[in-house]
């Protein structure tokens, strides 16, 4: 019998074997990988896995098996169960789940043009554009191009009577120019670092980008940071492009509100956080300017899905109203824990992984400045382009970011180039500084490729919508 | 059953049948790996995973392409191979490649790999493990995260003009991380240990060492930002060795000029106390003598009492100088942030000195017990950020005298490697990212602390 026919039978046997939970997922991912590195090709890759993951609650503790054997389905669910079984020899109190709606239902994202009618010919040719205008550029010593190309079948079953069948398509590219020269180095990428921007979308997407274009301009800043002046250190103001926020957002915010977390999961490796449960509804964690949304409903954006890997339906959720923390990123574990809504968060790499919490579309949501607008109302300050550098506390707390790019601003006006930016703050001073934040008009929607979490490793795709914003009295360091 | 060396074989001579003459080069990749995870001292996460990822590629006249699958069945070999010679008839011809590798002659890596016990080992021999660490913790009245983990793993390599490469290998790890009930994330302690044979992982003395830690790591005060005198432990060098070795220490980073080294081969880079050399024999790491082209693993001297000796390739970056790959090539498969070639068995020379010599000979410092986050600020000075956490100390008067709030740092490595006191005499085993490392503790002279967090 097909393996998907056969899933609902295999939850049924897991629950015979003494689960009062089971789900399985049967996971079917593809990526292919073009590369152009100075003008060569690189690499072409497609990449193909399979497999079932199976994930049950014995006795109250989580068991979870993975193997890529669909002809011997049943013994990942035998060992499903007897890791769960294991699970009892430490475990204090059982896990409860907090209802959710049982859905049988099929999901998928739109596309305009279906990737797999673009060869890699095409994909190669477009790179291989981009390249040639990185490589006119003097003193430009090394030239990266990079696509991507997604596909994931995923069947989710559960002991609740679920059966949720989702595909999901997705794709980006991305392009860096390194300049080398008189001892100094420095890159720039295009459209962000990360490899690019990537969303749930067909070719449309990348054809969007306007990577031959852009190419030309990140090879031409990366040569002129060479000769830039070094950054001053001092306490100033930054305005910050939507780019540079993503990063931003994803580390102070995204990763501190995983209710996981939160609660001690991740304590022996990325730790905890600072944003702890009784400061729920009270802690300012920024000024009135900001409000940041969980949003995995979003069209095209890269962690958008109609439901979660433990079968919750995609949702939107305030996270912060206004500067007040009002919600986590949850599960049905921890919503149970704490008597939240489940936000529908629940993500796995790929079949060989359990579930953990991890964002979707973590956004700034937009206000009523602009980019202009902030500009011209400082002083003296800094404007910043594109995460390069990140580090933050196992809390979330002490940061360090800085930018590939930025510009002193003086007197309201742009000025000279700046390179080497670095500024560091504490994470809820850092967002209480927030005095203006862009309008809807400029507020985009990036999607990053690689988020990194739980032991062993997971990687997941992840987005961040934002427009420009700006942040007073913020201590940059000296370059 | 598990990749055997035959079972493997057979598989790739399945896969060069299917090539029907066209030039191939196939690697497996297998692993039957369990992670038992743990927190407030109780099971919470706990996990097993089988996989076997055979990754085929085609050459046809110089053009290169790729494809990778876990479907190892006949129509799985047959779509895989189809499809890498299609991509191959894709791609442009590259002037860097050679052609997949003949024949090879390999050393074996040092001491046993493969420890049948630990290939056996299941869900309850971890959570035994797991439940012996725990004890041991909250007996003495604290609380541990964690994990434990073992797998078995094959990795290998064969080529349509003859090369076969095998090794099969266990690995196990336990690690730490310990407070004060109730108190996650503040006054921790952190302690791990990695090796081959799970009969011989330790959890009460990992439990004891991050408990001594957590102990002595309450009531931290603050420090300005500055230059100081530090003590690194181990394993703290060895993350910061693996981010000197990714922005610096391979030649893709010198051919750019990103690289430190750039330009500076036979001259003094470092203090002439520092000698590093990536060394996949030494059987102290976790090693494969051969690279995922195939080539054996070179040892490569990279620092020599300080002075640049040399870096890393693979095939190309190779052709590029006109020397032989020294066996770094990575596989196609890895994270894509990260460029092949790379060194990944990186072991810096030991000294003479124990922990506490290094202690009692400094008037003011601070003792760093486990670094976090760390990242490239700077590729072509070697420039990082990063956190202490999980117990840093200030040392005065040769005396361990309080505990320090976490702190930030951002040093050049180079910098820093220049001016290295004491090194350690004991090396201990870090898994990073890609690879591993094994090092001494240092007393580095000067370390740009920049600011600190709350706790």
């Amino acid at each position: 019998m097909n393996i998907i026919h056969r899933l609902e039978d295999l939850v049924q046997q897991a629950v015979e074997g003494g689960a009062s939970y089971a789900d399985v997922r049967l996971v079917d991912r593809t990526s292919e990988q073009v590369r152009v590195w100075d003008g060569k090709t690189e690499e072409l890759l497609s990449h193909t896995s399979r497999g079932l993951g199976v994930r049950v609650l014995v006795n109250g503790a989580w068991g979870f098996a993975g193997s890529p054997d669909l002809d011997n389905a049943q013994k990942t669910v035998t060992n499903a169960l007897a890791v769960g079984r294991a699970s009892a020899r430490l475990q204090q109190e059982p896990v409860e789940l907090a209802p959710i709606p049982v859905v049988r239902t099929s999901w998928q994202n739109p596309v305009q043009v279906d990737l797999r009618s673009v060869s890699f010919q095409e994909r190669v040719d477009l790179l291989m554009a981009a390249d040639a205008e990185m490589a006119r550029q003097p003193g430009i010593t090394q030239r990266k191009s990079s696509m991507g190309f997604f596909f994931t079948g995923q069947i989710f079953a559960s002991s609740e009577g679920a059966f949720i069948e989702q595909n999901l398509t997705a794709c980006g590219a991305g392009l860096m120019a390194l300049a080398a020269g008189d001892g100094e180095v420095q890159h720039r990428s295009f459209p962000a670092s990360f490899q690019g921007n990537y969303a749930t979308a067909g070719y449309e997407h990348v054809l969007s980008l306007g990577l031959v274009e852009g190419a030309r301009v990140c090879a031409e800043q990366a040569a002129a940071l060479l000769h830039a002046d070094p950054c001053p250190p001092g306490q100033t103001t930054l305005v910050m492009d939507s780019s540079m926020l993503t990063l931003l957002i994803h580390e102070s915010v995204g990763h501190a509100l995983e209710l996981d977390r939160v609660l001690g999961s991740e304590a022996s490796y990325a730790g905890t956080s600072f944003a702890t449960p009784e400061k729920l509804g009270d802690l300012q964690y920024g000024s009135q300017h900001v409000t940041i949304t969980a949003d995995a409903t979003l069209p095209g954006g890269l962690a958008s899905f109609g439901f979660d890997d433990e079968g919750a339906p995609a949702k939107r959720t305030v996270l912060i109203d206004k500067g007040r923390l009002v919600n986590y990123l949850t599960s049905r574990e921890t919503a149970a824990r704490l008597n939240l809504p489940v936000s529908g968060n629940m993500r796995a790499d790929g079949w060989g992984r359990t579930p953990l919490i991890r964002m979707t579309q973590i956004n700034l949501e937009p206000g009523q400045s602009s980019l202009q607008e902030m500009i011209a109302g400082t002083d003296q300050g800094v404007y910043i382009e594109t995460v390069n550098t990140y580090s933050i506390d196992d809390k979330r707390l002490n940061f360090q970011f800085g930018p590939e790019i930025g510009w002193e601003i003086r007197n309201g006006k742009l000025g000279r180039m700046l390179k080497n930016v670095r500024f560091t703050a504490m994470t809820p001073d850092f967002w209480n500084a927030c005095d203006a934040v862009g309008g809807p008009a400029e507020w985009k929607l990036w999607g990053i490729p690689v988020c990194g979490k739980g032991e062993p490793g997971q990687v997941v795709h992840v987005g961040h919508g934002s427009p420009p914003a700006r942040f007073r009295n913020i201590q940059v360091l000296g370059g | 059953m598990f990749w055997t060396e035959d079972r493997t074989m057979q598989l790739f001579s399945r896969v060069i049948q299917a090539g029907e003459g066209v030039e191939l080069e196939a690697s497996l990749a297998a692993r039957d790996y369990g992670l038992t995870r743990f927190a407030g001292n109780a099971i919470h996460q706990n996990m097993c995973e089988e996989d076997a990822i055979l990754s085929v590629r085609a050459a046809l006249n110089g053009r290169v392409g790729s494809c990778a699958t876990n479907q190892l069945d006949d129509e799985g070999i047959r779509k895989v191979v189809k499809r890498a010679v299609e991509i191959a008839g894709l791609s442009q011809p590259n002037p860097d490649f050679e052609g997949f590798a003949p024949p090879q002659v390999y050393s074996p890596v040092q001491g046993q790999v493969f420890y049948p016990q630990t290939a056996a080992a299941g869900a309850g021999e971890r959570a035994a493990l797991a439940g012996r660490l725990v004890d041991n913790v909250s007996y003495s009245k604290f609380e541990a995260a964690g994990a434990v983990s073992s797998g078995s793993y094959v990795s290998a390599v064969a080529t349509s003009r003859g090369l076969s490469a095998y090794q099969l290998e266990t690995r196990c790890h336990a690690l730490t991380v310990v407070n004060r009930p109730g108190q996650a994330g503040f006054g921790t302690g952190y302690a791990e240990w990695y090796g081959r044979d799970l009969e011989q992982m330790p959890p009460e003395k990992v439990a004891r060492q991050a408990v001594d830690v957590s102990t002595r790591n309450q009531n931290q005060q603050g420090i300005e930002p500055g230059q100081y005198t530090v003590i690194l432990t181990p394993n703290a060098v060895g993350l910061l060795l693996y981010y000197l070795s990714w922005m610096g220490l391979h030649a893709r980073a010198v051919q750019s000029g990103q690289s430190f080294l750039t330009g500076k081969f036979g001259e003094q880079v470092l203090d002439e106390k520092i000698s590093i050399r990536d060394d996949a024999l030494n059987g102290n790491l976790f090693a494969v003598p051969f690279d995922w082209e195939g080539y054996p693993k070179q040892i490569v001297d990279i620092i020599i009492d300080g002075r640049a000796a040399g870096v890393v390739y693979d095939s190309q970056t190779a052709r590029r100088d006109g020397c032989a790959s020294t066996g770094h090539a990575l596989s196609t498969l890895r994270d894509r942030y990260y460029s092949s070639p790379l060194p990944n068995h990186l072991v810096m020379a030991a000294g003479e000195s124990s922990l506490e010599d290094m202690i009692a000979s400094t008037e003011r410092g601070i003792l760093i017990n486990h670094l976090w986050y760390v990242r490239e600020v700077h590729y072509g000075r070697t420039i990082v950020t990063g956190m202490t956490r999980d117990g840093t100390f200030w040392i005065e008067n040769g005396k361990v005298a309080h505990a320090l709030r976490n702190l930030r740092f951002t040093q050049s490595i180079s910098d820093a490697l220049q001016g290295v006191e004491m090194l350690g005499s004991e090396q201990q085993l870090s898994e990073q990212f890609i690879g591993s490392t094994f090092t001494p503790a240092l007393k580095l002279r000067n370390f740009n602390i920049v600011g600190a967090s709350l706790f």
